[in-house]
């Protein structure tokens, strides 16, 4: 029973546990992509890394067993370094879209090719809770982005999002799982999109909101700036009533800094958010455009207090107020819980960059042929270029932790291919890192999966050219799960 | 691009014979493969599938294993392939050039290795081990040695016109000592100053005349360019006889002394014209120099000089196969003596005598045995680590081929030491006439043995082979990864049994050592690294070849008293060290003694002993670049910072060798190389950024002014110009040769040469007689 420090811990564990082992289970966590218990070390992606007293080397923690008396870094800068490093070198030579471009345009961040595949209502709300209206007004950046623009045009995601908004509020309208109150409460000036997103996005995660406005009707511009063809007000009323979830009060025909001042909404809620519009600053310090505010947090001069929207840069399409709605909301629960301010938008460690005309045709293969519609169809014509193994992939969640950038070693692309030949499962080649994962279980497959080559140009294939059908007969399910990255990937449905 | 050469129907039965003989073993998988594709001359998928069927062994492991070596080809090939020797040695002296002068000569599109005409198949190799030739080509065993752009494609006509004549076959199996006689004539360029065409002509016509039966062979420069032209005549089984200075005249005589002819009227006749040509010539033939030493490499014995001869005991006394002679020159009677001592004694004495590995890393072989022996179980292994991967180096063949007995006395010792039942002699296959002498010394020596068996094993062209957990997969049958240590071979080695890895040098000292005793041995040396180094002296020296001088010894000797100093008047610029893993060390630090520590101190390694004399002509940067292409190339691909990594700081080494250097990326080389050493798996990747930190160290201002588009030593060809001076008489020499056609004919005038179509192949500047073609 060797005893051993792990940073400033000292742990006793079985003799031959490994360090990963010990670790884990005195709660230090080490990340690690080519790990899976049950299988032996595989010792290749060399993210485990630890440092120990004594040893010139780092060592990977997945194969090191503990020894009487180590003294085992695992938070050191060295380790860190090294760890970030080991990251940044595969995502420099790992080729894919974490998430479709189109995701990326979109200033409320709203995962377009979901809502192209599903559609499920939830999960559109939840980024962007007004798809009826954006679906008619927005001015689709998406679209701009979209990958098939760049093959013939792009599909016609806004009128899929107004096809599922206006379904939604056809029957009963989608109201999301709402948690208990958390017991803070926060102000916002301004029912616009902005103000209101934001208080839809805290009520979800337990955090009561006022919003005061000096209209009568809520809505900002979209009630007042919007001409009524382009918007109709029945719809906008209709997605405005699923926005106001209980213990989001409104507080209309209410001008703040006169009816009530800031100070009092100071000292009354935990934090204030000012969502006013263009031109208001509450005598707050302002540059020509708008209210100044840290870029990153939102918040303002003072603590606790945010602005957002027009208030801060005015002349943003609803969808920018929309995705800075969705930002402030996250800068507050941050502020609010003392937690770091999370990332704008949401973590994506890697990109295609250009795709030549070739790749994109084999990313059309698996699309529809059909010309651009607004009919429902049209859906099928997106590419899905984005990653499927967006909510498993180590890559991107070690990645993202440690700040990794895919740029720091990025070196030659490697080409783009894409076997969609499995039933179950696809393999895309320039997203493996070549962890031996899929290797190693499917070696008791008859033909199963080989490395090929060696050296940097090492790939994963089925032996002697063969069909990744005949290579994985038992364990596809297997290897994508195993899979640490988007590369083998379990198919769509 | 089609290769026309027709392939013969897939006769798989040959696969069944193969399989047949390992009796489907497993771990047999490499020599299998080995096999098979010396019959079909590469991997037929068809046969794979069918070793797969008969053996059982996964497709996904004979594909695995497959593509892991080199040697390995899935493709057909020309009828002949040619290899192009990389090595660090024909690298310096400009491998690069004659491998573009061999594409153009036959006329190869940008990713074709093969002729239009399926003839010639041109493959990069990582070292042929005959340094002192460089540059080296091989065609089909065929070596031709101090090549140059002007010279290398001859080299193909000239084996060509060696096949018209039928000499071919004869040769090519002669030169694994396994079936006929050669008459090897030295064509390297001093030879051939020295006329050995002429004497070549002398002796095929002497051969054809007098009806022996014995094969003429062109064979590279054996490197005393002093008594050029240089034959050696090699019969199997007889010690091979060298003769100098020969002319044309003394053909026939040496044909006569060494062969009988097959036709006894030829023998009357013989006889007739052997009287006439004694009255006829001034004086009777006689033999100016003789060697017994049939390396194609300088004998030992040749250099001068503060050395000492352990590893490399009686150089130039003994026939590599001589048992007999072996014995008496004092052979097994170490093994004798530790076979009648109790093993740990022997473990004690070789502690004592302070002996440590020399594979590279300098581990004390005395533990390394002692944790072999402690270690528990009955079944252990010995195995000869003979996987000589560094490029420029050469010592282990040497040693295997010239003293086969004595590694094999070697490797007896240690079994007896560590209990042992089992070794294994894994000897990389670039090195056949080594697998050669050792299976025949095995063969010879075979009542010696005593309860130990012994076997020969073939690497396939890996240097992470030599590597000792990744030697052990490769035995095992797979792909030769490393894996983390511990547990060490020591501990869980070969099967998972206890393994000693020793290497062939380590093994080599042995008998000297025990024989002399543990206290004369330790009386060699430094305080901390004791007895000799055998090392491949290599590069711009005027004498090159193998040397075994006492540690301790510094660089500056080596270079100067044993290497005769810079060759050609050029300064003396650096040493490269201890190959892809070791550094560079500058002519200012060239009294650092060598010894373990003191060469780490100077960011070099001892390595397993590759040395390569840099002077003012070479670039340190583009050195710096060819060891990391080299590393990069042999990287497994297993872990992140060796395959990743490496790749990242060859891109950078890659910009600043053609000009496209970015202000940051020396500093960001150097990071990189760091995070590399710390954070690679194994000693390949920990030990790659050497030679970059090496050289960033003591040569930065290279660095820098690569970063600024210019390469001070002339070297790195983007970054060059061919100018001509106004020492240009117009002699037209260099527009006669000039392959790309970028200088125009111009008698009498100032020659002009094309920036643009000029392929910097240099072969201008080497054959202008006025020293008018300026580099820039």
């Amino acid at each position: 029973m060797p005893t051993f420090m792990l940073d400033n811990q000292t742990l006793t564990v079985d003799a031959g546990t490994t360090i990963l082992q010990a670790a884990s289970a005195a709660g230090v966590q080490i990340p690690t992509l080519c790990h899976l218990d049950g299988l032996p070390a595989q010792t290749s992606c060399m993210v485990c890394v630890v440092k120990v007293q004594g040893e010139r080397r780092l060592l990977p923690a997945c194969a090191t067993a503990v020894r009487e008396g180590m003294v085992v870094e695992s938070e050191s800068e060295e380790v860190r370094t090294a760890r970030r490093t080991a990251l940044e070198l595969l995502l420099g030579d790992h080729l894919g879209d974490c998430r479709g471009p189109c995701q990326l345009a979109c200033p409320a961040h709203l995962d377009v090719p979901n809502l192209l595949r599903a559609g499920e209502i939830g999960a559109v709300k939840a980024m962007q809770p007004w798809p009826a209206v954006l679906g008619r007004i927005c001015a689709a950046p998406c679209e701009k982005g979209c990958r098939r623009a760049q093959w013939d045009n792009a599909v016609s995601i806004r009128a899929h999002e107004r096809r599922a908004g206006d379904a939604d509020l056809a029957g009963t309208p989608y109201t999301p799982p709402l948690p208990a109150l958390t017991g803070f409460k926060v102000a916002i000036i301004g029912a616009g999109p902005a103000g209101l997103t934001a208080a839809y996005a805290l009520r979800r995660r337990g955090v009561a909101c006022t919003v005061f406005d000096d209209h009568l009707k809520p809505g900002g511009m979209l009630q007042y700036g919007v001409p009524e063809e382009t918007l109709p007000r029945d719809v906008l009323q209709a997605e405005l009533a699923t926005l106001l979830l209980p213990d989001i009060t409104l507080r209309l025909n209410v001008r703040v800094g006169e009816t009530v001042s800031l100070d009092a909404l100071r000292r009354e809620y935990s934090a204030v958010l000012i969502a006013a519009g263009p031109g208001v600053t509450l005598g707050l310090p302002a540059g020509p455009r708008g209210i100044t505010v840290e870029k990153h947090t939102l918040m303002t001069t003072e603590s606790g207090l945010f602005a957002a929207g027009g208030a801060v840069a005015p002349g943003h399409q609803a969808v920018r107020a929309v995705g800075d709605g969705q930002v402030a909301a996250q800068a507050i629960l941050a502020y609010l819980t003392g937690k770091p301010t999370p990332a704008h938008r949401p973590p994506a460690v890697s990109h295609y960059g250009r795709m030549h005309r070739g790749e994109l045709a084999l990313l059309a293969e698996g699309a529809a042929r059909t010309p651009r519609s607004d009919a429902p169809e049209d859906a099928a014509r997106c590419l899905h270029c984005d990653c499927r193994a967006l909510d498993s992939c180590l890559l991107l969640r070690h990645g993202a932790a440690y700040h990794a950038a895919r740029h720091t070693w990025e070196g030659e692309r490697r080409p783009f291919t894409w076997d969609r030949s499995h039933a179950e499962v696809t393999y895309e080649p320039g997203k493996c890192i070549g962890c031996g994962l899929c290797v190693q279980i499917a070696s008791r497959e008859e033909l199963g999966l080989a490395f090929i080559g060696r050296g940097f140009t090492v790939r994963v294939a089925a032996p002697f050219d063969g069909a990744l059908a005949d290579a994985l007969r038992a364990t596809a399910q297997a290897c994508a799960e195993a899979c640490p990255t988007g590369a083998l990937a379990k198919r769509d449905g | 691009m089609a290769i026309t050469t027709a392939q013969p129907e897939f006769d798989l039965a040959v696969v069944e014979e193969i399989v047949a003989r390992h009796r489907g073993d497993a771990a047999a998988l490499i020599p299998i493969l080995q096999e098979i594709q010396t019959h079909f001359r590469y991997l037929p998928e068809e046969a794979l599938r069918r070793v797969s069927a008969l053996t059982g062994i996964a497709p996904a492991t004979i594909a695995g294993v497959s593509t892991f070596y080199t040697q390995f080809r899935h493709a057909p090939v020309g009828k002949h392939v040619v290899s192009i020797c990389h090595g660090t040695a024909c690298h310096v002296k400009g491998a690069g050039l004659v491998h573009d002068a061999l594409r153009r000569a036959l006329k190869l599109s940008d990713d074709a290795d093969t002729d239009a005409d399926g003839v010639f198949t041109l493959e990069k190799v990582a070292c042929l081990g005959c340094c002192t030739l460089a540059p080296v080509i091989q065609i089909d065993g065929v070596t031709y040695g101090h090549l140059t752009p002007a010279t290398a494609p001859n080299a193909l006509s000239d084996f060509l016109e060696l096949e018209r004549r039928g000499h071919l076959a004869a040769s090519a199996s002669a030169s694994g000592a396994r079936g006929l006689a050669e008459i090897r004539v030295g064509v390297g360029s001093c030879c051939v100053a020295g006329g050995s065409q002429e004497v070549r002509q002398a002796l095929e016509d002497a051969v054809r005349d007098l009806g022996v039966v014995a094969a003429v062979k062109p064979v590279g420069c054996v490197g005393m360019c002093h008594q050029t032209p240089l034959v050696e005549i090699a019969i199997p089984g007889a010690a091979p006889a060298f003769y100098a200075r020969v002319q044309p005249q003394d053909a026939a005589g040496i044909v006569q002394r060494h062969f009988t002819p097959r036709n006894p009227l030829k023998r009357v006749a013989n006889a007739v014209s052997t009287a006439l040509d004694r009255l006829l010539t001034d004086d009777a033939w006689t033999p100016v120099t003789r060697y017994a030493l049939d390396t194609r490499d300088a004998p030992v014995c040749a250099f001068l000089g503060p050395q000492q001869h352990l590893a490399t005991e009686h150089c130039g006394d003994l026939d590599p196969l001589d048992f007999d002679e072996y014995l008496a020159h004092d052979g097994f009677q170490a093994l004798d003596a530790a076979r009648a001592m109790d093993p740990a004694a022997v473990i004690n004495a070789v502690t004592s005598a302070g002996l440590r590995g020399r594979g590279g890393a300098g581990f004390p072989t005395g533990r390394k045995w002692a944790l072999v022996r402690a270690a528990e179980g009955l079944e252990k292994y010995v195995i000869c680590n003979g996987d000589e991967g560094d490029p420029g180096a050469f010592m282990d063949r040497m040693l295997l081929e010239s003293y086969p007995y004595r590694v094999l006395e070697g490797l007896l010792i240690a079994a007896h030491a560590v209990g042992a039942r089992e070794g294994i002699f894994y000897i990389r296959a670039e090195y056949p006439l080594a697998v050669t002498r050792i299976r025949e010394a095995l063969r010879r020596c075979a009542d010696r043995l005593g309860d130990v068996q012994l076997r020969v094993q073939e690497g396939a062209g890996a240097f992470v082979c030599g590597e000792e957990t990744a030697l052990i997969a490769s035995l095992e049958g797979q792909r030769g990864m490393p894996r983390l240590r511990p547990p060490y071979p020591a501990e869980r080695g070969l099967w998972g049994k206890p393994t000693l890895v020793n290497n062939v040098e380590t093994l080599a000292s042995l008998p000297w050592l025990l024989r002399h005793g543990a206290e004369v041995y330790a009386a060699l040396g430094t305080p901390a690294s004791k007895g000799t180094k055998v090392f491949a002296l290599t590069g711009k020296v005027a004498r090159g070849g193998l040397i075994e001088v006492p540690m301790g010894i510094t660089l500056r000797q080596i270079v100067e008293e044993i290497g005769g100093g810079i060759a050609e008047g050029h300064a003396f610029k650096a040493v490269q060290i201890g190959g892809p893993s070791g550094g560079c060390v500058p002519a200012s630090l060239a009294d650092t003694p060598v010894d373990y520590e003191s060469l780490t101190a100077a960011g070099a390694i001892m390595g397993s002993g590759g040395l390569v004399v840099i002077d003012d002509t070479d670039c340190m940067v583009d050195l710096a670049r060819y060891f990391l292409e080299f590393t990069q190339n042999q990287s497994c691909g297993k872990c992140t910072f060796c395959r990743v990594g490496t790749r990242r700081m060859l891109d950078i080494l890659d910009r600043l060798c053609t000009g496209h250097g970015k202000h940051d990326d020396l500093e960001r080389l150097e990071a990189l190389a760091l995070q590399v050493k710390a954070g690679s798996l194994c000693g390949l990747g920990q030990t790659a950024p050497n030679p970059v930190l090496s050289t960033l160290r003591y040569f930065r201002e290279e660095y820098l002014a690569h970063l600024e588009g210019r390469c001070p030593a002339g070297k790195c060809k983007a970054l060059i110009t061919y100018t001509v001076t106004e020492a240009c008489i117009g002699c037209t020499k260099c527009a006669q040769v000039c392959p790309a056609d970028a200088i125009p004919m111009t008698p009498f005038d100032r020659h002009t040469i094309d920036a643009e179509k000029c392929t910097r192949c240099d072969t201008c500047r080497r054959v202008c007689p006025y020293g008018a073609i300026k580099i820039e």
